[in-house]
């Protein structure tokens, strides 16, 4: 599914933001990157959405290899990934249903179809009742769940999150981590690369540690453990 | 459909730089159409100036109507001749008698008619240059019964040497326009463009073509070009309507003209557009530089 083989990346000469990168990402996994500020975590996000090349090395998502990817494809393959960010990315002119239903658009959706797909999406992040505000009249975390309704409604086979809970309260945090966590059940991928240790420490789920670009530690294993959640 | 919306979004959304925009394309236009404007004059005036380009052969005395007739056909069958008339000495004599206006008593004192029969050549466009000109009348010198040639050979190069200068600055001026408004109009619409930065940043991230990323932008270039070469060519043609009586049949302005600058409006806010998008294409999204928390 991601396939990501002996990768490089280089920014400015002899500075490696990430090196020797190997990583194997199968169907329906739930997986935090983790290391401290700099490491390199949002690079190798960007890696997997093609928003970047490897320097050296391959990255294979969904069949698409970064060698040999066309412009043209690029918009094909992200409509195959859903990616959030720490600043939600919101349009700050059109209101909560706009903003989901602009995925939709942009991609010709016929429009009896936006209208489902959105208002159930809206449905599966809580936010129904407020699906005529605009961004600035909600909270961070509900701000963030729009961004993931967005996100979803091309239904993915995988979820990026960067940084998802960087500006919201603890409150939201909890809520978004529960949401992905539903997301994740229902068979998507969720990777969501995070420097607050300690929503990862006690996660039953498999954890890649970056440091200084490199991989440090990987447990490959998700372990089953629904105390986790309870114990944020 | 959604690009239209899009379309009519951003330019309502934007009046203030949609407005920018429409009065950079109009002052554009506007030149552009003043240049049209001067280049038809100059070829119409270089037009009428060559009309005049033609060789008179003057006759001897004493031919017969049978030799002047074929004359006018040995004359007539070179290539180049467009067309010949005959002058009689009597029709030489009331023409000169007109030029002289006033002073044509003066011509009363005379007992014969001093001047003599000639042809008018009458050449095609492509023939009236020096050399071809200088062929033609050292043929028609050469037949008999012509006793002299004249074609103003100075004037005709000094004419020739000048229309070839107007037209290449003409045409230096009207390419220096025509790049000079592409660029100024992109480099407008850049700002509008720059505004909606991040809506482009979240089409790429969900999946949009480019093409469909560009549309929205082309559609509202396409209008405000439209409308600002309408308006552009109506002031055209309010200027002219006041000036055209003073100006006599020097101006000419047409309906072609009107429409050539709707045209170049239309390419202009679609080229414009088409250069700034592009330049926004492709950005990174995520780079949102480390926090260091
Ligand atoms: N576009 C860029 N140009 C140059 N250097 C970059 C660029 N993007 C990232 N870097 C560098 O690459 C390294 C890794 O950056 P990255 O953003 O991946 O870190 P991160 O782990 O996401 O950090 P944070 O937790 O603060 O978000 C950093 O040293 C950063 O300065
Ligand atoms: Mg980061």
């Amino acid at each position: 599914m991601i396939q990501i083989y002996d990768t490089d990346v280089v920014f400015h000469k002899e500075w490696y933001a990430l090196k020797n990168i190997n990583l194997k990402i199968e169907k329906g996994e739930f997986i935090f990157v983790t290391g401290p500020s700099g490491c390199g975590k949002t690079t190798l996000l960007r890696l997997m959405y093609m928003d970047i090349f490897p320097t050296k090395g391959e990255v294979i998502v969904a069949g698409y290899h970064s060698s040999s990817i066309k412009s043209k494809e690029i918009p094909f393959l992200r409509r195959k990934i859903g990616v959030i960010f720490q600043d939600f990315k919101l349009l700050q002119d059109r209101d909560l249903f706009d903003n989901v239903s602009f995925a939709l658009q942009v991609t010709a959706t016929p429009r009896k179809q936006i209208k489902e797909k959105v208002l159930k999406t809206i449905a599966d992040v809580h936010l129904s009742h407020k699906r005529d505000s605009f961004p600035y009249q909600l909270s961070g975390g509900e701000q963030q769940r729009v961004s993931i309704a967005r996100a979803l409604v091309r239904e993915p086979f995988i979820l990026l999150a960067d940084e998802p809970t960087g500006n919201v309260d603890p409150e939201s945090t909890k809520q978004i981590l529960e949401l992905l966590k539903d997301i994740n059940a229902s068979g998507t991928a969720v990777i969501m690369a995070t420097h607050e240790i300690h929503l990862v420490k006690k996660s039953p789920f498999r954890k890649i540690v970056v440091k200084m670009g490199e991989v440090i530690e990987d447990t490959k294993d998700n372990l089953k453990e629904e105390i986790f959640l309870d114990n944020l | 459909m959604f690009i239209l919306r899009e379309a009519f979004r951003g330019l309502s959304k934007n009046k203030l730089m949609a407005l920018v925009t429409f009065g950079v394309m109009f002052f554009s236009l506007f030149i552009f159409g003043l240049f049209l404007i001067s280049t038809v004059n100059l070829f119409l005036l270089i037009q009428k100036a060559e009309e005049k380009v033609g060789i008179s052969a003057f006759l001897e005395d004493e031919l017969s109507d049978n030799e002047i007739e074929s004359l006018k056909r040995d004359i007539s069958s070179l290539m180049g001749v467009q067309e010949v008339i005959f002058v009689s000495k009597s029709e030489a004599f009331e023409k000169f008698r007109e030029d002289l206006g006033e002073d044509s008593d003066l011509l009363e004192a005379l007992e014969t008619n001093p001047l003599p029969a000639s042809f008018d050549i009458k050449l095609y466009e492509s023939f009236k240059d020096p050399k071809n000109l200088e062929s033609i009348s050292r043929k028609v010198d050469a037949m008999p019964g012509v006793e002299e040639i004249k074609y103003g050979e100075e004037w005709v190069k000094i004419l020739d040497r000048v229309v070839k200068v107007l037209v290449g600055i003409d045409l230096i001026l009207g390419v220096i326009i025509s790049f000079s408004s592409i660029f100024v109009v992109a480099n407008t619409i850049k700002l509008t463009v720059f505004a909606r930065r991040k809506q482009i940043e979240i089409m790429e991230l969900v999946g949009a073509t480019h093409r469909f990323i560009i549309s929205p932008f082309l559609v509202e270039g396409v209008i405000e070009g439209i409308l600002a070469g309408g308006f552009a060519s109506g002031l055209l043609f309010g200027i002219y309507n006041i000036f055209a009586a003073r100006l006599g049949d020097f101006i000419q302005v047409t309906r072609e003209l009107f429409i050539i600058v709707v045209v170049f409006g239309t390419l202009l806010g679609y080229i414009g557009s088409h250069i700034s998008v592009k330049k926004f294409l492709r950005a990174p999204i995520g780079t949102e530089l480390p926090k260091g928390k």
